[in-house]
């Protein structure tokens, strides 16, 4: 490379020091071609281990699978002809709340394609391509987090079909008919009563990771049910492998990422203190209980729009007399330093 | 810790084309200045290091737990791909005879010790150049991260704090406190055991 010369650094001035730092560590910088280069080489990669999902839609290997999803799609169809007949709108599965980047696409049947927009209804028998990661809040509670390319049908109000891609579905408990929600996949159907789990699928192999709850994945003859902390493999020859994963580890970042806005106006800390660890995969924890107290009795006001959710737990804490520390499994509330 | 960088890496796992963008706008050009200081390699060598690094990166985002910046994390890949380089290299057995080299030949011919007057040549700019980044790489990581930044890529003390997730008046004390552990090290080193390089050059 260039070779200046870097005067020696004399430690007693300022300016010298500076001048010979600039000197040392002066470079040429790699020309546009070969900034190009690697740019290309280096996204290949990137798409390679970050949507690590084919292109080819859901191949169902059982038939009862293949059969339910032919039997939705042609009722779908046929309620989409009579609906289209007589001018009325399919029901509401849920609205798109936040698109990151990309572009998100409802396709519906071979008839109708159109780009969504935040604020826009999915409405069932679409078919939701996502280009980039996006949320979509539920019509019965609850939301569900798209990461990029992935497609998923609104097969009906109660029931989503994941071709392929990964998904995150938070209802919680307490949310009205969010129990009801289902998720056909080739692996099986996966029922659930108030939960959060993320389902990841390639159209074979289906990684589904029970965060909070429990699942029951319903196959033609064995039902499994995962609870808590369990990551479950169904592998395309019908196996089904379990074990545990981190619910708080930097796999579930992109969740966090996607969390829907806590409306802090009016509600009290303790309320954004659980909603902020929950969101983390962590348990809310007080060191004393004077921090509790603080926390309960503390009216938030305003606004935390746009901040993701350690930020919002940082800009939020810094307005009141608690400290908080994140730790592996834990957010730790401190009335003092 | 490093949530900007945290939530960089999450939208990239996401598969969010902006977010890529934004890290390869951030890491490229300052990876290449990394390697660039710390080996003598060529152009297309370079290429090939900052490539194999940004690719092992890419490859490897769930295991960026946000403890560093992302920067760091980067660099740190990079660091042992320049070993690796380095170990190749040195593996490497050398059977050419000098003879048929004559520009080598003529080289060695005119080497030389230099008079303690003349102005210091391409070797002893090369070395002072290694002795200012050993030094630099003895110093706590925080600190040689900003001062590279600082010195070597023009960063503003603005975007040095944005890069070590800190406020702009904590990056402006801690380049302060990395200047004075720098001169602290130089002094060191220049009274210490390695070769002394000369103090009586104009600056």
């Amino acid at each position: 490379m260039n070779s200046p010369t870097p005067p020696d650094p004399n430690p007693d001035s300022h300016a010298a020091l500076e001048k010979s730092l600039r000197k040392a560590l002066e470079t040429a910088p790699l020309d546009r071609a070969a900034l190009d280069r690697i740019k290309a080489a280096t996204t290949r990669e990137w798409r390679a281990a970050t949507q690590r999902l084919p292109a080819p839609l859901v191949r169902a290997r059982r038939w009862w699978i293949g059969g339910l999803a032919a039997a939705a799609g042609i009722a779908g169809l046929l309620v989409l002809g009579v609906l289209m007949h007589s001018g009325i709108e399919p029901a509401v599965v849920g609205t798109l709340s936040h698109l990151r980047a990309g572009s998100i696409e409802a396709h519906w049947a071979i008839v109708r394609n159109r780009p969504l927009r935040v604020g826009d209804a999915l409405r069932v028998g679409e078919t939701i391509v996502a280009q980039g990661p996006a949320l979509v809040s539920l019509a019965g509670g609850g939301n569900l987090r798209i990461a990029a390319g992935t497609a998923i049908e609104m097969s009906s109000l109660t029931r989503l079909t994941l071709q392929r891609g990964l998904i995150y579905v938070d209802t919680p408990t307490a949310t009205a008919g969010g129990g009801e929600l289902q998720l056909l996949t080739s692996a099986g159907l996966i029922e659930h009563l108030g939960t959060a789990y993320e389902v990841l699928s390639d159209g074979s192999t289906v990684r589904i990771r029970v965060r909070e709850g429990k699942i029951r994945l319903v196959d033609a003859a064995n039902p499994v049910i995962a609870g808590q902390g369990t990551e479950l493999t169904a592998g395309s020859q019908g196996s089904v492998s379990t074990r545990r994963f981190d619910p708080s580890s930097a796999d579930w970042d992109w969740v966090a990422s996607l969390a829907p806005e806590f409306n802090t106006d009016g509600q009290s800390l303790f309320d954004f203190l659980q909603w902020a660890s929950r969101e983390l995969g962590r348990q809310l924890q007080f060191a004393d209980p004077r921090a509790e107290e603080i926390a309960r009795r503390t009216i938030l006001h305003g606004s935390i729009r746009g901040d993701g959710v350690r930020e919002s737990l940082s800009t939020v804490l810094q307005t009141t007399t608690l400290t908080y520390e994140i730790q592996a499994g834990a957010v730790r509330v401190h009335s003092s330093p | 810790m490093y949530e900007a960088d945290r939530q960089l890496v999450a939208r990239m796992r996401a598969g969010e084309q902006s977010a890529f963008d934004e890290f390869f706008a951030d890491c490229a050009s300052r990876l290449t200045a990394f390697a660039a200081r710390r080996s003598g390699l060529d152009f297309s060598s370079l290429e090939d290091i900052v490539q194999n690094t940004l690719i092992k990166a890419v490859r490897n985002l769930d295991s960026y737990r946000g403890d560093a910046a992302l920067l760091t994390w980067v660099t740190e890949i990079c660091r042992h791909e320049l070993a690796d380089v380095h170990r190749k290299a040195a593996r490497r057995p050398v059977h050419e005879s000098l003879d048929s080299m004559e520009s080598v030949s003529a080289a060695v011919l005119q080497l030389r010790l230099p008079e303690p007057s003349e102005p210091p040549g391409e070797l002893e700019m090369n070395l002072r150049r290694a002795a200012i980044l050993r030094v630099l790489d003895g110093l706590p990581k925080q600190y040689a991260l900003a001062l590279e930044a600082k010195y070597g890529d023009g960063l503003s003390v603005d975007d040095i704090a944005r890069l070590l997730d800190v406020t702009p008046i904590a990056a402006q004390s801690l380049l302060a406190r990395a200047r004075d552990a720098f001169r602290d090290a130089w002094r060191a080193h220049t009274d210490g055991a390695s070769p002394p390089l000369r103090r009586d050059e104009p600056q």
